[in-house]
């Protein structure tokens, strides 16, 4: 694991998502990227090493999208989650708003990678730890 | 015989003094048998002198009886109306003398005449039974045709008759023409020998003496068909025949060596001589017996006298011998023969022939007189005695007398005043002729034929004796009585055993009085037929006066009139049955006057008018006008309209009560005329119709009601005729609703009217109407009359008006509930699409990532720029500069941009179909709806697919704002993208065109209203044809070309109008008049923040 380098931590259960985003994200230097296919395996990942940003799918089987990111956000396993999602009906409670969590960092499938990447890079006090 | 007893007795003489006494003996017995034999043959000749003069009689009667019946017939047949018109000159009469010819021999066929015949004015036969007399035979100069042309039927007989040359009996009879006078005579001969042979075969005087007709002049008319010739030829004798006819007295004269006795008697009808005549000897021979054997027995006696002297005993005994024999002789004589006083007629002594005719006994017999046995009434005893006493005698007197064995028998008698002793004596012998008498009348078979003759009439003919209280029956008695004319032989008593006992009293009494005044007797009454029935008969009669005025004989016909009674009768119980109908009837008839008063009325009129019964309202209704009409003008009108049409006339009319209510009737009503041509009754019926009228009226008031209801409901309604589909009656809703005026409609089809916009829907409703007799909630897409569309539910109902069946409809105007129901449904619509849409756009969007970003990440690896890249290839030894152009120039790199770009523009799709259940109120704040516009426009010029399809700057912007609008709630970019929908459509619409919209304008207005802001967008593009605005709104429903639209840009703005912003969002286009898009958001307070 390189110094200064952002952790990133793709969550989702479709694998060809995960392996475009992995793959796209790897294509530059400056992350240091993961990913898993179920929240259950991302949180052992994360206690495992934490990450500094989580790409999250909101509907996952087993555990949700969002209970992942609240006991992730408790455990302080990750400092900021974006959400990848192809739902409609999305709506942001509180408690993730409460993790920092706005409407910018939500992303509907399909998303433009261009401006994940963007939102990633804006993160701050990547690499910063 | 007393006589010789008494005159026996007297001998008593002593022996000493026998030839003294002898021979006065011997002088008295020769005295009184010469006495007898002179009074026998006295009696005898009397008595043969009676018989002749009975038959002669018999014959004239007979002979006057028969011609009356053809003189009768005669005049029956000639008022036949044929004859009158044969003896016309017109051509009728030619034809009616042909038709007299044919009835002419029917008639002589009956066989009561041998030829009639119809002579005219001078005495020419026309028509005859026996065609060759016709135009022949001329009777000018005959007194019976000169005695009929004047009038009177006559009878006239000629030895030689003009057309037979034989002797006839002519019956002559006037014709008479209509005004009574004589225009011709019908004739009719009958040969004399015809008709008397029947009469005089029946005449026969032992075997010599027989009977025969003579006519004035002395000529033989007629002889029994048995007589030899010359046996009745008088010759030249026969004028002193004829000269003593009628005086009871004989006329002898020599005929062929041998002394005959006449007799004769004229016959008043036909002036015939009717002779009876018989050899002399012939006649005297009984009384000659009887005195040669009277006179032989007392010369017998006297010679035994002689011979035996001395013989007393003997002698006395001879004598009581001779008088046995005279005893014998009067006891068995065949004639009755009685002694008895002059003086008082009691009888001294009867003979057994006497005694056995009456069923008698000698004791029974003597000491009773004639009146006592009831052989003579006592006034004609003591005109009997009176003669014998005047004349010393009596001859052939008559008298009918009931013997033992029940029969009335015919009696003639003569008597002399015998001189017995001191006594004066009548000694009379009486001769029985019934036998004689009936075979007289046996002989008259004609009468059969009459009879036939008769029977076709339905006649009964009756002939009465009333001298002989014997009555003849002939003609149809069988048909009309039940019985033949024999079995009702008997006197008058018989015909009133069979009068009916309700006619006995009345019929007897008139009987009776035409019988005093001998004249004529015309009576109906009912008979008593064999079988118990009775029949109704019109008899008429005549009483024929004998010489002494009183009536002897009565003619008559008995006609069957049962029928025309029966038919009388039936016509009683008609107007027995119309009386009963006349009073009984719920109807009130009745006759008045012209005038104004009842002939009769029912008592129902009575009941209507309110009297008690029909009495007292004749009584009371003196003047009809007045008395039972409110105004006199009332009957007069009544009169006036009969006068028009007399035969009848119907009207309603006000009647007044008697206690003054009115009273509304319908009045029948015709005139009748009387005998002189006058109209003064009037004949009616009166029906009470208050009670009708009072429900008219009601039924009236109603109708009005309902009519109004009809008028002024709320709901548009119609009537339609069945038959014609014409409109008969319309509402003030249904002109309001349809936008017609009501002479517009009426008697119009709604066909014509052009109300249904589909004709086949009004088809169907005609139909269902037909079958179902009721259709409810029928829905039809109609047009007003201006064109402009309506939605309306028909609910209607058959109903017969008039007996005719009619529709009656209410139509009810759904056009906005229908509008507001196609809202509904397509905001439904919408909802369910964004249901759906939010269901399956998770799982559409996480392929459309893969797609996505696999473009992405394909156009990021082969980048020469990108150092991992650059560090692969190198491995590899590729030059990506090579690579890149490579892509560049097989366009590598522009399908994976279009791979990119439909991912994106499927994912918009997704997207726009996300907002249908968006909710997005938390982005709502307050508005200026004009800036929204404006952005839109700025946007719309801008806008990459308006560039690229055609040039928005060309169309020419109107902004129409009003000034102070109120600010709005709402959520501006929702707005905002309605608007520029709606902007990229008319700029597409126009540009699409064909032809090409000459100068595209779009015109935005925004207004403002008391609660809302409305926005209008209006083209003049090519607009849009109905179905399509129909479906306008609907999601996926496009015009565009395929790849153009998504069909959703409407639907989502509509969506977000109404659903969004609670407002209204439509659309009106023409084809070919552009289409302006209009939608209203609401100002509402509560959701400004």
């Amino acid at each position: 694991m390189e110094p200064g380098r952002t952790r990133v931590l793709i969550i989702d259960d479709e694998p060809p998502i995960r392996r475009l985003l992995l793959n796209y994200l790897e294509d530059y230097d400056e992350f240091e990227v993961r990913s898993a296919r179920s929240a259950e395996m991302a949180l052992e990942e994360l206690r495992r090493e934490p990450a500094d940003v989580a790409v999250v799918d909101m509907r996952l089987p087993g555990m949700s999208g969002e209970s992942f990111i609240l006991a992730a956000g408790r455990e302080g396993l990750c400092r900021r989650f974006l959400l990848h999602t192809g739902s409609v009906d999305l709506v942001l409670s509180d408690d993730i708003r409460g993790l920092g969590v706005t409407e910018k960092d939500v992303f509907l499938k399909p998303a433009d990678m261009d401006e994940l990447l963007e939102r990633i890079r804006e993160t701050p006090g990547a690499g910063g730890r | 015989m007393k006589l010789f007893s008494a005159a026996s007795r007297q001998g008593s003489f002593p022996n000493r003094t026998l030839y003294p006494v002898l021979l006065a003996v011997f002088a008295g017995v020769l005295l009184s048998t010469l006495l007898a034999y002179l009074y026998i043959r006295d009696a005898m000749e009397d008595l043969a002198l009676g018989q002749t003069a009975q038959a002669l009689h018999f014959l004239d009667r007979e002979v006057m009886s028969r011609t009356r019946e053809l003189s009768f017939l005669l005049d029956l047949w000639s008022h036949e109306e044929v004859f009158r018109l044969s003896l016309d000159d017109s051509r009728l009469g030619v034809t009616a003398r042909a038709a007299a010819n044919r009835r002419l021999s029917e008639l002589a066929g009956s066989g009561a005449f041998d030829r009639i015949y119809l002579v005219d004015a001078e005495g020419t036969a026309v028509a005859a039974s026996d065609p060759d007399m016709v135009r022949t035979v001329n009777v000018a100069d005959r007194s019976f045709f000169q005695r009929s042309m004047q009038g009177s039927p006559a009878l006239e007989s000629f030895s030689a008759g003009r057309y037979s040359g034989q002797p006839v009996l002519v019956a002559a009879a006037p014709v008479h023409g209509p005004d009574g006078t004589g225009r011709g005579v019908l004739a009719a001969t009958l040969d004399i020998a015809r008709l008397s042979r029947g009469l005089l075969d029946g005449v026969r005087i032992g075997r010599t003496g027989g009977a025969y007709v003579l006519d004035s002049q002395g000529a033989v008319l007629a002889v029994p068909s048995w007589a030899e010739p010359g046996q009745f030829s008088p010759g030249e004798n026969a004028a002193r025949i004829i000269a003593a006819e009628g005086q009871g007295r004989t006329v002898q004269y020599l005929s062929r060596d041998v002394e005959r006795t006449a007799q004769s008697l004229r016959n008043p009808q036909t002036g015939w001589s009717l002779v009876v005549e018989a050899d002399l000897a012939e006649v005297l021979r009984p009384a000659g017996r009887v005195a040669g054997l009277s006179g032989a027995v007392s010369l017998g006696a006297l010679f035994l006298v002689l011979i035996s002297l001395g013989a007393l005993r003997r002698a006395m005994a001879s004598l009581a011998r001779s008088e046995a024999n005279f005893r014998t002789i009067f006891e068995s004589a065949p004639y009755s023969i009685t002694l008895s006083r002059l003086e008082d007629g009691v009888f001294l002594d009867a003979n057994r022939t006497f005694l056995d005719n009456l069923g008698l006994d000698r004791e029974q017999v003597v000491g009773k007189t004639s009146v006592d046995l009831g052989i003579l009434r006592a006034e004609e005893m003591e005109a009997v005695s009176a003669l014998l006493a005047r004349d010393g005698r009596l001859r052939n007197a008559e008298a009918t007398v009931r013997h033992s064995d029940g029969k009335l028998h015919h009696i003639i008698y003569s008597a002399h005043r015998v001189p017995l002793g001191s006594q004066d004596t009548v000694l009379a012998i009486t001769a029985d002729v019934t036998g004689q008498k009936e075979a007289v009348m046996q002989a008259f078979r004609w009468r059969q034929k009459f009879e036939v003759i008769a029977s076709a009439a339905q006649h009964v003919f009756f002939d009465c004796d009333l001298v002989a209280d014997a009555v003849a029956w002939s003609g149809s008695t069988r048909e009309v009585l039940g019985y033949d004319g024999d079995e009702l032989r008997g006197g008058l008593a018989r015909w009133e055993g069979m009068l009916h006992p309700d006619d006995r009293n009345p019929v007897l009494e008139r009987f009776g009085e035409a019988r005093r005044e001998c004249g004529r007797f015309d009576a109906e009454y009912r008979l008593r037929r064999r079988d118990g029935e009775y029949v109704y008969v019109h008899e008429k009669g005549v009483f024929i006066p004998g010489e002494d005025g009183r009536a002897v004989q009565v003619l008559g016909v008995i006609q069957d009139v049962t029928g025309r009674k029966q038919a009388e009768m039936a016509l009683e119980a008609s107007e027995k049955k119309y009386r009963a109908i006349f009073n009984n009837a719920p109807i009130g008839i009745f006759r008045s006057t012209t005038d104004g008063s009842f002939v009769e009325a029912n008592p129902s009129l009575a009941r209507m008018l309110g009297f008690p019964d029909r009495e007292s309202m004749l009584a009371h209704a003196a003047d009809l006008a007045r008395d039972i009409y409110p105004d006199p003008a009332g009957r007069a009108r009544l009169l006036g309209a009969l006068r028009t049409s007399p035969a009848g006339v119907s009207m309603e009319v006000e009647f007044r009560r008697r206690d003054g209510a009115p009273f509304f009737a319908i009045l029948n009503a015709a005139l009748q005329r009387d005998a002189a041509g006058d109209s003064t009754i009037l004949d009616g019926t009166i029906e009470d119709i208050t009670e009708r009228r009072r429900a008219q009226d009601a039924l009236r008031q109603s109708e009005e009601k309902f009519s109004q209801l009809f008028r002024l409901s709320p709901d548009s309604s119609i009537l339609v005729d069945l038959d014609t589909q014409k409109l008969v009656d319309v509402n003030d809703a249904y002109l309001d609703l349809f936008g017609f005026v009501r002479e517009e409609v009426l008697g119009r089809t709604s066909q014509e009217l052009n109300v249904y916009v589909d004709s086949s829907r009004r088809e169907e409703l005609y139909g269902r109407l037909q079958g179902d007799g009721q259709v409810d909630n029928f829905e039809i897409e109609a047009r007003r009359k201006d064109g402009s569309p309506l939605i309306v539910l028909l609910s209607c109902r058959i109903l017969a008006i008039d007996g005719a069946p009619h529709m009656l409809g209410v139509f009810r105007n759904i056009t906005e509930t229908k509008r507001m129901q196609e809202m509904m449904i397509q905001t439904e619509k919408m909802i369910s699409v964004g249901g759906i849409a939010a269901g399956i756009a998770h799982e559409i969007n996480n392929p459309l990532g893969i797609v996505l970003q696999a473009s992405q990440n394909l156009m990021q690896r082969t980048r020469a720029d990108f150092p991992k890249n650059r560090e692969a290839a190198e491995k590899l030894g590729l030059d990506l500069g090579l690579l890149e152009k490579y892509m560049q120039a097989r366009k590598l790199d522009m399908f994976l941009q279009d791979i990119r770009t439909a991912a994106v523009r499927a994912s918009d799709i997704i997207r726009h179909m996300l907002d249908f259940s968006r909710r997005s109120e938390s982005k709502r704040k307050v508005c200026d709806v004009c800036d929204i516009a404006d952005k839109a426009l700025t946007l719309a010029g801008s806008d990459y697919d308006l560039k690229k399809h055609y040039d928005f700057k060309r169309i020419r912007i109107v902004r129409e704002y009003d000034e102070g609008l109120p600010a709005i709630n709402c959520t501006e970019t929702e707005i905002e993208q309605v608007l520029l929908n709606l902007f990229r459509n008319a700029a597409q619409a126009m540009a699409m065109a064909d032809p090409p919209v000459a100068e595209p304008r779009i015109a935005v207005r925004v207004q403002g209203l008391p609660d809302r802001v409305r926005i209008e967008i209006e083209d003049n593009g090519p607009g849009m044809p109905p179905e399509v605005q129909r479906r306008i709104f609907e999601p996926f429903f496009t015009t565009k070309p395929l790849g153009l639209g998504t069909g959703l840009g409407l639907s989502v703005s509509y969506f977000i109008v109404t659903k969004g912003h609670g407002g209204r969002m439509a659309v009106r286009s023409e084809p070919g008049a552009g289409t302006c898009f209009s939608l209203e958001l609401p100002v509402d307070e509560t959701r400004e923040e």
